[in-house]
């Protein structure tokens, strides 16, 4: 009996043992990974950091230069805003770049542990301030002037596609005239909306870009307390207005109208039977 | 008298010519008729020919097996009616989905909207990364090294 209760305990450790050290092992990982990160020589901290640093530089580099080929293949016609400020972008992208190949350069400098902390300081600053504000600008614009209109180009020819396709069956007899009048206005009106707000978008992007150049002297109003109110209840609903607020409704509206299209298209196989 | 009559008539007879137009025609005909086909070549041309009937009877027979005409009766719309595919819209619609949501991820990125978990959420894990993200990650990194 004794020795029973003996090879039961051996085996009831054993097979703790088999559930336990696993789990055991991956909840010290983290911590076995602390210890060496704290271990570490100085060296070998310094090299990691410039390894670090410097792949997130050729990174930053990569992704200017990405928007930069972006903002120039969207073309205007000569002379216009537009252009103008395409132009500006990319002298402002081709600025960001020459930060960060400056940066890349200093790093190869660098000796210390507190040189590459401040060298890492100043490009998060950069991008967190001045990069940001530009970045999203010129993201915005190749938002509404090249990524949007692409996307309602091809959901403009997939329309007229399926326009053609019904057009077609309905003079093969094959579905009834009128089955699918009100889904294929349904798109019509839904492209139409998302055109419509891509356009509303260009436009406030030109309009900022108008009123940014405009050096006018921002002179305080005193105004009665009603009016005040009354502008700060307005004032959410205007901040929403923005051009990416407005080419991101248009993509939604894009969205839509591939699901209203896919429906148009299950619609089409139920009619002729083949779903 | 009997016998001399017999031989003008032979030799009446053996006068007689081919109209010139059907001698040129005969003549025309023999010399550029094909050669006669061995007993051997048509024996294998007509072997060949059943072969193929039965080939051919064969594979009508597997085609219908397969359901080849209920397939062909079945997908009408393909490639004739290409707008209304399911499939290519399906395909035409993911893609396009997924794009938008990478776009519109990259912009709420860098407009400050890190921690916007429902952007995040939206962000693609592979393929269209967001760039920004990545770089702020490797100099956090770099920096709490």
């Amino acid at each position: 009996m004794r020795s029973f209760i003996k090879y039961l305990s051996i085996t009831t450790l054993f097979s703790l043992s088999l559930f336990i050290g696993p789990v055991v092992r991956a909840q010290s990982m983290d911590f076995a990974q602390l210890i060496v990160a704290d271990d570490v020589a100085p060296e070998e901290r310094l090299a990691k950091k410039i390894e670090l640093t410097t792949d997130a530089l050729k990174k930053a580099d990569e992704r200017v230069v990405e928007m930069r080929t972006k903002l120039e293949a969207i073309k205007f016609e000569d002379e216009t805003p537009e252009l103008e400020l395409r132009n500006k972008l990319i002298e402002r992208a081709n600025e960001y770049s020459a930060f960060y190949n400056d940066k890349l350069t200093a790093l190869a400098a660098v000796q210390t542990l507190e040189e590459v902390d401040l060298l890492i300081d100043e490009i998060i600053a950069y991008r967190e301030g001045a990069y940001t504000i530009g970045a999203k600008e010129i993201l915005e614009f190749t938002l509404v002037y090249s990524y949007t209109p692409s996307v309602l180009t091809l959901a403009d020819e997939r329309l007229e596609n399926i326009l053609k396709d019904v057009e077609r069956l309905e003079g093969l007899k094959l579905i009834e005239p009128s089955t699918f009048v009100s889904k294929t206005d349904e798109s019509k009106a839904t492209l139409q909306k998302a055109h419509d707000l891509q356009t509303q978008a260009a436009t406030l992007i030109m309009e900022n870009y108008a009123t940014s150049l405009l050096v006018v002297p921002v002179v305080p109003e005193v105004q009665p307390l009603e009016a005040v109110v009354t502008t700060t209840e307005a004032l959410p609903a205007l901040l929403e207005v923005t051009p990416r607020s407005l080419a991101e409704q248009s993509l939604t509206e894009v969205k839509k109208l591939y699901e209203l299209f896919i429906e148009t298209g299950e619609k089409v196989g139920e009619t002729l039977g083949i779903n | 008298m009997k016998e001399e009559h017999i031989i003008k008539q032979l030799s009446t007879l053996k006068s007689i010519e081919p109209d010139a137009g059907f001698a040129r025609s005969a003549r025309t005909t023999i010399l550029y008729r094909s050669e006669p086909m061995p007993a051997r070549f048509f024996g294998l041309t007509q072997s060949l020919s059943t072969t193929l009937s039965i080939g051919l009877v064969v594979m009508l027979f597997v085609f219908i097996a397969l359901g080849g005409v209920a397939t062909m009766l079945r997908t009408p719309l393909s490639p004739t009616f290409q707008g209304v595919d399911e499939q290519s819209l399906a395909s035409e619609a993911g893609s396009i989905n997924q794009t938008i949501d990478a776009r519109l991820s990259e912009v709420a990125y860098i407009s400050g909207e890190r921690e916007n978990k429902l952007v995040m959420a939206t962000t693609p894990s592979d393929g269209d990364s967001n760039a920004d993200k990545e770089i702020d990650l490797l100099l956090t990194q770099a920096k709490g090294y």
